[in-house]
C-alpha cells in the first residue's frame, strides 16, 4: 500500500462482503417460496425477502463501488485521500442507515414504515429497487455527495489519469441519476420513465463507466501492459457505453403507454449495447495475452478475465436477446429478464467488487497476494460462484422459454400461476444452482482466513 | 495491438474504432429507415416533400467545405505551419457553427409546425436521425476546439501531429454521414 | 512491409473474419477467410490462424446450424420443450464460439500460436 488512507477501502470491503452475504441467504429463501409458497410465512413474506434480496445488492455493491474508489484514487492521484475523516465516519452513517433500513422491512409492515419515516411528506417509497423510506434516500444522497466530495478533492489536488477521471465521472452520474428517485409523479407512465433514469443510467449508463476504470487499474496492476494502451481501450468502451446506453434505456419503455418511436430508438440503440461489454473482453483478454510479468495474485488475474467475460455474457448476450421490441413483446417480465438480471449484476458488478477485493485485500493486509492455500481457494470459489450462476442463468432462461411459450406464445395461452406450477421443477433445479452460490460464497469468505505456504516472486518486478 | 506501428490510417487508431462503432450505429439507423420506407413508401414521399430541401443541400455545402478547411489544416500542420493550421480549424468550426444554425431554423420551423416524434414513422425517423447527428456535430467541434486550443499551446509539429489528424478524421466522419442522410432522407423518392 | 509483418496481419485478419463470420457478417466473413486462406503458405502462422478461422467456423455451423435444426426437427415447432432446448442451448454455445474466436483474435495480436491456459 502506497498510501495510508487507502486502507480506508478495508472496512468498506468487509461490511460489503457481509451484505453480500445477506442477499444471497435472502435469495434462496425467496427461491424457496417459488415452490413452497408458506416458507418462512408469515415471518419473511416474499414480497419483503424479495425487497431484502435487491436492496441487499445494490446497498453492497455500492460499500464495494467506495471501498474501491478509496483504494484507487490515492493511488492513481499520488496522494493521500483528502479526508480520511470524512470516510470513516460516511462509512458509519451509510452502515447504519443501511442496517436500520433491512431491518425495517423485516420487521414492520411496508405500510407501517412508510408511515414511521412519514413518506407522505415526500413519497418516495414503494417503487422496485427505491423501496427506502425517503429520509434513507436523502441519507444516501448524503453520503454519495460527500463521497463524491472526498473523491472529487483528492483528484482535483493529485494526479489526472485517464482512470481516475472516469471513474469520478461514473460516481457523480452514480449520485446526480439518483436524485430521479425523490421525483414521483401521480402519473404512472411518467412515474417508470423517471424511476428508468435512475435504474437503468445507473447499470447501463454510469455504473459501466466505474467498471470499467476498476477493471482497467486492476488490469494495469497485475499485467504491467502500458498505461498508454489501456486508457485507449477505456476511451472507447466509455464512448461506446454511453452512445448505446444513454437512448438504450428506451428498451424499457415499450410496453408501459409510452410513445411508439420508443419501440425503434430503443431496439436500435440497444442492439448496440452488448459493444461496450464485448470492447471489455477483448480488452481484458489482449493485455492478459500481451502482459509483461506474471503477477503472484493469480486470484485476482482470474477475477479481472472472469468479469470480463461474465459481464458480456451476462449484460451483453442474455440483454441482447431480449432488447429488440418483437422478441421483447412475449418475454418482456418474465424468467428470462430474471435470467438476464441475475448474470448481468453478478457478471457486471459483483464480479468487478470482487476484483478490486481480491486484488487490493492482501496488500491491505501486509502482502502482495494471498498465500497459496488461501489463492487455491479463492479460485475454487470463483469456479463454484460462477458457474452456479452460469446454472442458475441456464435453468431461468429454461423456465423463461417455458413460461413465454405457454402463457403467451400458443395458440391457448395459460394462465400465469398455471403456468408457474408447470415451471416447478426449473425452479427447484435453480434452488439448487443457489445453493451451490452459498457454498461458493461460504469458501470465498473462508479464504481469507487460511493459512499456507506464502507465494514466491521477485519483488523488483511489481511497481 | 501494437500502437506505435507504422500506420496505415491518419491519427490514433482508437478513434477510427471509435468511427467504426459510430458508422455500425447510423448504419443499423439507415437500414432501418430504408426497410421501414419500402414498407411504408406513399407516406415516406408524401412527408418528405414536406422537408426544407434549399437548407438541406445548404447544410450539405457546409460540411463539406467545412471537412475541406480540416484538409488543409492537417496539410498546414504537417509543413510546420501551426498558425495556418490553427486558422484552419477556426473556419471548420464556423462553418461547423453554421450548420448548427441553419439546422435550428429548419428544426424550429418543424416544432413550430407542431411536429414532433410521435407525428407519424417519417417524422420520427427524420426528427431521431438528423438529432442524432446534432449532436455528433456539436462533438466533433468540441473535439476539433480542443485541437485547436491545443495547437495554440504549441502542442503540435511537422513530426507529432496525430491529435490534428485524430480530430479531422472523427469530423470527415461527422461530414461522410451526413452526406449518406442527406439525400436518404431529403431526396431519394 | 516485410513478409513477416505481412505474415502477422494476416494472421490477425483471419481471426478478425473468424470472430466477424460469428457476429456481425455471417457467410460474408467465411467467404473472405477462404480467399485469404489461398493466399498463405504451409506452416506459417497466417496460414494456422485462417485455418483455426475456418474449422472455428465450421464447427459452429455444425454446432448451431445442425445441431439446432435438428432439435426442431425432432420436437417440431410447435412443442414448449423445442424452444425452450433451442433458445438455451444456442444462445449459450453460440457466445462460447464468440468468446473463443475473441480469444484467439487476441492471442493473434501477439503473433504466437493459440493457447487457452494462462501459463507463460
Amino acid at each position: 500500500m502506497k498510501y495510508e488512507s487507502q486502507g480506508i477501502a478495508k472496512m468498506y470491503f468487509i461490511a460489503a462482503l457481509g451484505l453480500f452475504l445477506g442477499q444471497i441467504i435472502f435469495g434462496i429463501i425467496m427461491g424457496m417460496q417459488y415452490v413452497v409458497g408458506d416458507f418462512l410465512f408469515p415471518e419473511i413474506p416474499f414480497n419483503v425477502a424479495r425487497m431484502v434480496h435487491t436492496n441487499l445488492l445494490i446497498i453492497w455493491l455500492l460499500f464495494g463501488f467506495m471501498g474501491s474508489a478509496y483504494y484507487l484514487v490515492p493511488e492513481e492521484a499520488e496522494r493521500e485521500l483528502f479526508s480520511p475523516i470524512l470516510a470513516k465516519v460516511m462509512f458509519w452513517v451509510f452502515l447504519g442507515a443501511s442496517v436500520l433500513t433491512i431491518l425495517g422491512y423485516l420487521l414492520v409492515p411496508y405500510a407501517r414504515l412508510a408511515e414511521i419515516t412519514m413518506n407522505d411528506l415526500l413519497p418516495t417509497m414503494g417503487r422496485e429497487f427505491l423501496e427506502q423510506p425517503t429520509i434513507t434516500k436523502i441519507g444516501i444522497v448524503i453520503v454519495a455527495l460527500a463521497f463524491v466530495y472526498n473523491i472529487g478533492m483528492t483528484i482535483l489536488a493529485g494526479r489526472k489519469t485517464v482512470i481516475n477521471v472516469v471513474l469520478l465521472t461514473g460516481i457523480i452520474g452514480l449520485a446526480v441519476f439518483f436524485l430521479f428517485a425523490f421525483y414521483n409523479p401521480h402519473n404512472i407512465v411518467l412515474d417508470k420513465y423517471f424511476w428508468w433514469f435512475v435504474i437503468h443510467l445507473w447499470v447501463e449508463g454510469v455504473w459501466e463507466l466505474i467498471m470499467a476504470s476498476l477493471l482497467a487499474y486492476v488490469l494495469i496492476k497485475v499485467t504491467g501492459v502500458d498505461r498508454e494502451v489501456i486508457e485507449k481501450w477505456l476511451y472507447i468502451i466509455v464512448a461506446m457505453a454511453l452512445i448505446s446506453g444513454l437512448i438504450g434505456t428506451g428498451h424499457h419503455f415499450f410496453w408501459i403507454g409510452t410513445p411508439d418511436y420508443w419501440q425503434w430508438l430503443g431496439s436500435i440503440f440497444s442492439a448496440l449495447e452488448p459493444i461496450p461489454f464485448f470492447m471489455m473482453t477483448l480488452f481484458a483478454f489482449s493485455v492478459v495475452n500481451q502482459r509483461r510479468r506474471d503477477h503472484p495474485n493469480k486470484a485476482a488475474v482470474l477475477w479481472a478475465l472472469g468479469t470480463a467475460v461474465m459481464a458480456f455474457l451476462g449484460a451483453g448476450v442474455w440483454g441482447f436477446m431480449h432488447t429488440l421490441a418483437p422478441i421483447n413483446y412475449y418475454t418482456h417480465g418474465t424468467q428470462i429478464t430474471a435470467a438476464h438480471g441475475h448474470m448481468a449484476f453478478y457478471g457486471a458488478y459483483v464480479m468487478v467488487v470482487l476484483t478490486m477485493i481480491s486484488y487490493s485485500m492482501p496488500i491491505m493486509r501486509g502482502k502482495k497476494a494471498a498465500n497459496e492455500t488461501a489463492q487455491k481457494l479463492e479460485i475454487w470459489a470463483f469456479w463454484l460462484m460462477t458457474l452456479s450462476m452460469v446454472g442458475l442463468t441456464l435453468i431461468l432462461t429454461a423456465a423463461g422459454v417455458m413460461q413465454v411459450f405457454l402463457q403467451r406464445f400458443s395458440e391457448d395461452p395459460l394462465p400465469f400461476m398455471v403456468v408457474q406450477d408447470e415451471l416447478k421443477n426449473f425452479y427447484w433445479a435453480r434452488e439448487i444452482t443457489g445453493i451451490g452460490f452459498l457454498s461458493g460464497l461460504f469458501l470465498y469468505l473462508y479464504s481469507f482466513f487460511a493459512k499456507g505456504k506464502e507465494v514466491e516472486f521477485e519483488e523488483e518486478q511489481l511497481d | 495491438m501494437d500502437y506505435r506501428e507504422p500506420k496505415l490510417l491518419p491519427g490514433d487508431l482508437a478513434i477510427w474504432l471509435f468511427i467504426f462503432m459510430e458508422l455500425l450505429v447510423f448504419g443499423l439507423f439507415f437500414i432501418v429507415y430504408a426497410v421501414m420506407r419500402i414498407q411504408n413508401i406513399e407516406m415516406f414521399n408524401h412527408y418528405q416533400l414536406t422537408l426544407n430541401r434549399e437548407l438541406g443541400a445548404a447544410n450539405t455545402l457546409l460540411l463539406i467545405t467545412s471537412s475541406y478547411f480540416v484538409v488543409r489544416a492537417v496539410h498546414a500542420i504537417r509543413v510546420d505551419n501551426v498558425k495556418k493550421c490553427i486558422y484552419w480549424i477556426y473556419a471548420a468550426l464556423a462553418t461547423g457553427a453554421g450548420f448548427l444554425i441553419l439546422k435550428s431554423v429548419e428544426y424550429s420551423d418543424t416544432f413550430a409546425a407542431g411536429i414532433n416524434l410521435s407525428t407519424n414513422m417519417f417524422y420520427m425517423f427524420y426528427l431521431s436521425l438528423t438529432l442524432f447527428h446534432f449532436l455528433h456535430v456539436i462533438l466533433g467541434m468540441l473535439i476539433l476546439f480542443a485541437v485547436a486550443i491545443k495547437a495554440q499551446r504549441g502542442a503540435y509539429s511537422a513530426q507529432n501531429h496525430t491529435g490534428v489528424e485524430t480530430g479531422a478524421s472523427y469530423w470527415h466522419m461527422v461530414d461522410l454521414v451526413w452526406i449518406i442522410l442527406f439525400p436518404l432522407v431529403y431526396i431519394i423518392r | 512491409m516485410t513478409s513477416d509483418k505481412l505474415q502477422l496481419k494476416r494472421a490477425s485478419t483471419s481471426a478478425l473474419l473468424s470472430l466477424l463470420n460469428l457476429t456481425i457478417l455471417p457467410i460474408i466473413g467465411f467467404i473472405a477467410l477462404l480467399f485469404l486462406y489461398q493466399k498463405t503458405e504451409s506452416n506459417s502462422i497466417d496460414r494456422y490462424y485462417a485455418a483455426l478461422g475456418i474449422k472455428t467456423n465450421l464447427w459452429a455451423a455444425v454446432a448451431l446450424i445442425l445441431v439446432t435444426g435438428s432439435m426442431f426437427l425432432v420436437g417440431g415447432y410447435n412443442s414448449a420443450w423445442t424452444w425452450v432446448y433451442v433458445v438455451s442451448y444456442f444462445v449459450m454455445v453460440h457466445a462460447l464460439f464468440i468468446l473463443f474466436a475473441t480469444w484467439t483474435l487476441t492471442r493473434s495480436w501477439t503473433g504466437q500460436k493459440l493457447k487457452l491456459s494462462l501459463a507463460k
